[in-house]
């Protein structure tokens, strides 16, 4: 039987042909026929034999593994889910009952109004918009300056109207000079706030303490290899981390960091974990950070 | 379990199927209680994580609860709640796939296994939390398959039958998911067992 040959890790194509199908050989899963001709090369191969044996110890640990215990609180989990899922019916119901009745309230309003205003005598439809009248003027206005228009009927002071249509944002007409009661109504150019810079990562990114992830993370395990010291690697995070109980390990602890950290419409959450084996020895510490839009849900 | 054993319980899932469909809720309980231990040991299996298993096992049952009302007759229904499952605990792995930790203390993890000896280790670990981090690390496309056949031990046939591919590709997809552990396994533990 032709195998590799001895001291080159170039396996035969024979070789090949045979790991290919070793895992089945292993788990009896070949015909009678096949696992023969398996062993027959087994038998004059030692590097095959050599896979043979690495794969079987690979796959020991699979053929004891046995399932573990189901959660006792599965069904109960399972029925409060099927409620849940049942109960958007009865709200959207409500909601849309309560938005159809809004709405002809609205509609009421907006006729009546609609109606006192044409019947006013002196007064035009277009009269009414302080929008269009600012348009028509060839002033820009935005939405902020418009709705700090006082309407129709109110007791405005031509200034007073000039000062709203001058509010942050608006666009003087061209060719207006401002008179110094509109150039003093402008706001000091210094009460522009500039958007805060998105930090480079989220380690640097500070929560409501002004505690970066970069700083949690710097002085809580240190390296074996820096600090033989095992007790120095035995301590636990420090209590900033370990924000909700008091570090004390016992055995397989595990202890998830949830933070939510804001920064202008972005929303970064981070997760720490640690883990410590039974002696109370820290195996792993990990983070995971996810960013999303405030207003959204898309995980970033 | 026998084959008229399986034909049984094949029976008794249509009658709760029927009823429950001609709505009876207590049907779904009935069938509820019959599966949903199989269903959180595959998705267990799969996830390597409890309280993800326990969330992914309730959507299955969701699943089954929304869709029982369509669900075909003449289908097998515990066939047709093992696919579910696999599916939904396939796309929770990947999902957790995507959201990457990252270590700080790779070294102390390493440290903690210093023998690298996993038969030395089998004293002092269950083996099925080993088989449990080693799952995490195998990619999830191939984990259906190795809980198919190892933690359920189901036959090639049936594991065809639930991942509803032909029995030579379920041959296949056990093969390279094996191949995958035993990658898995090996850098895991360190081993190096090279001629």
């Amino acid at each position: 039987m032709r195998g590799c040959t001895r001291g080159t890790r170039v396996p035969s194509a024979r070789c090949r042909e045979i790991r290919a199908r070793l895992d089945a050989y292993v788990e009896h899963e070949l015909s009678a026929d096949a696992a023969a001709a398996v062993r027959a090369h087994l038998d004059g191969c030692p590097v095959c034999r050599t896979e043979e044996t690495r794969i079987v110890r690979a796959l020991l640990p699979l053929r004891a593994w046995t399932p573990g215990q189901s959660p006792s609180d599965l069904a109960a989990g399972l029925h409060a889910r099927i409620a849940a899922m049942q109960a958007p019916r009865r709200r959207n119901v409500w909601r849309l009952q309560l938005a159809g009745a809004a709405a002809s309230v609205l509609l009421v309003a907006v006729c009546i109004a609609t109606g006192l205003r044409h019947n006013s005598p002196g007064m035009s439809a277009s009269d009414d918009a302080p929008v269009g009248r600012a348009l028509r003027s060839g002033t820009e206005t935005t939405p902020r300056a418009a709705a700090s228009i006082p309407g129709p009927g109110s007791s405005v002071t031509p200034s007073s109207e000039l000062r709203a249509l001058r509010a942050p944002g608006a666009t003087p007409a061209p060719g207006t000079v401002p008179t110094p009661a509109t150039a003093d109504a402008r706001p000091p150019r210094t009460a522009r706030t500039r958007p805060t810079p998105a930090p480079r990562s989220f380690l640097d990114v500070a929560d409501s303490r002004g505690v970066t992830a970069r700083a949690l993370m710097s002085g809580v395990a240190r390296r074996p290899e820096a600090n033989p010291d095992a007790s120095n690697v035995t301590q636990p995070l420090p209590a900033t981390v370990v924000r909700r109980t008091a570090p004390q390990p016992p055995p397989r602890f595990e202890q998830t960091l949830n933070e939510r950290v804001r920064v202008g419409d972005q929303v970064t959450e981070l997760y720490g974990e640690a883990k410590w084996d039974e002696s109370g020895r820290l195996r792993a510490i990990r983070v995971r950070a996810e960013t999303a839009d405030a207003d959204g849900d898309g995980v970033k | 379990m026998t084959h008229g054993h399986v034909a049984t319980l094949a029976d008794e899932d249509g009658a709760a199927v029927e009823r429950f469909v001609a709505g009876d809720r207590a049907a779904f309980d009935e069938l509820f209680q019959r599966h949903s231990d199989y269903v959180y040991h595959i998705v267990n299996g799969v996830l390597a994580d409890q309280d993800l298993s326990r969330d992914v096992t309730q959507e299955v049952f969701l699943q089954v609860y929304r869709s029982l009302p369509g669900f075909r007759r003449g289908s097998k229904f515990a066939t047709w709640l093992y696919r579910i499952a696999v599916n939904r605990a396939v796309d929770a792995a990947r999902a957790v796939r995507r959201r990457k930790w990252t270590s700080f203390t790779p070294d102390l993890e390493q440290r903690a296994d210093p023998s690298g000896d996993p038969a030395g280790r089998a004293d002092e670990q269950d083996q099925s939390e080993m088989v449990a981090r080693v799952m995490r690390e195998v990619p999830a496309q191939y984990r259906d398959a190795l809980v198919l056949r190892y933690y359920r031990e189901m036959t090639t046939e049936e594991m065809a039958e639930v991942l509803g591919c032909t029995v030579t590709a379920a041959k296949v997809r056990l093969h390279r998911a094996r191949q995958k552990f035993r990658e898995c396994y090996e850098r895991l533990y360190q081993r190096d067992t090279r001629a």
